[in-house]
């Protein structure tokens, strides 16, 4: 059969060539959204920790002058003595420690919580308080 | 040479003017897409550098509220705790200062030896690995803090702080990239 060149239509080849070049498109714009939507889910995930660790701290503070805690006052040691704990939140694990100095001599207490996680996209993120106990005059 | 219109396909040149426009509608799309990310980045690291400002305060209002007196020289702020409520709480001085090294602002609690708890408190997250795009970390530092007693009689201390956005492109204006915040603290304890 005789075909005219300008009758004739896209070659298979030249199908396949376009198909590819639009997957490849395809797949880097969806990465590209899948990041951007990455970074807003890690944001939040940094924000619900930063949250975490403010209660936490306010937590340790109030049971410290509330005197419901082991008495380590003399000693320097562990004056709550609570286990560093994984947790989760909004949907990831986080390990969570509290970090107590008590000074000896001064008894001045010093309290860091710390929350690390991993996100799924393999980075690591740390949020990291500390809070010099300080009470106020009554 | 004559074109039978019914057996025809489309012309490169009609291809190609598709192509154009079509890729035109997408490259405009990303555009916005992108656009809108970097907002989303640039508005998140304002709220983020607001926040643990705020956060930062609170640590210093509660220590400016105890003093019993203050030193304010050249970007740093030092103040006397006296011992309170008898053995539980030490006495001494707690001084905050901006680190220009790193940026970052820290609090030097010296009732316990001059540097047994120099803590940064600003940027509260001492590690985060956050890349927009594999770009860059998503930082700010600690550009400037002034204080100065807000009232004649020395019982109140206004604190400004400076932070900015190191994320930010350089020619940027300070609006996108500088937070400038202040507070005012009264000291309770004065003696």
């Amino acid at each position: 059969m005789n075909r005219l060149n300008y009758n004739r239509g896209f070659t298979l080849v030249e199908l396949m060539v376009s198909l590819i070049i639009v997957s490849i498109s395809i797949i880097a714009l969806y990465y590209m959204f899948l990041q951007g939507q990455t970074l807003m889910i890690e944001q939040n995930h940094r924000r619900a920790a930063f949250e975490k660790a403010k209660q936490k701290l306010i937590e340790q503070e109030v049971r410290y002058y509330s005197n419901d805690y082991e008495t380590g006052v003399d000693t320097g040691e562990d004056f709550l003595a609570e286990p560093d704990e994984e947790i989760e939140f909004q949907g990831v694990s986080a390990s969570y420690s509290v970090t107590k100095i008590l000074d000896p001599d001064n008894d001045v207490p010093f309290v860091t919580v710390t929350y690390t996680w991993t996100e799924s996209s393999g980075r690591d993120y740390e949020v990291t308080l500390a809070k010099s106990f300080i009470k106020r005059a009554s | 040479m004559k074109r039978n219109r019914q057996n025809s396909g489309a012309t490169l040149v009609e291809v190609m003017v598709t192509l154009i426009i079509a890729s035109s509608f997408f490259v405009a799309l990303l555009k916005i897409y992108t656009y809108g990310i970097e907002q989303y980045g640039t508005i998140s690291m304002k709220y983020k550098m607001y926040e643990e400002t705020s956060w930062a305060f609170e640590q210093m209002e509660e220590i400016i509220w105890v003093a019993s007196s203050a030193n304010i020289t050249s970007s740093r702020l030092e103040l006397n705790i006296p011992e309170i409520g008898g053995d539980a709480y030490g006495s001494g001085w707690i001084e905050f200062y901006v680190n220009g090294r790193d940026h970052t602002l820290r609090m030097n609690d010296r009732r316990n030896g001059f540097n047994n708890f120099n803590q940064q408190i600003l940027p509260v997250t001492s590690r985060q690995r956050i890349r927009r795009f594999g770009a860059r970390e998503l930082v700010y530092g600690v550009i400037d803090a002034q204080y100065e007693f807000a009232d004649d009689y020395g019982y109140s201390i206004k604190i400004d702080l400076t932070v900015e956005d190191l994320t930010a492109e350089d020619d940027e204006d300070d609006e996108v990239k500088l937070l400038k915040i202040s507070t005012v603290a009264f000291m309770e304890n004065r003696i």
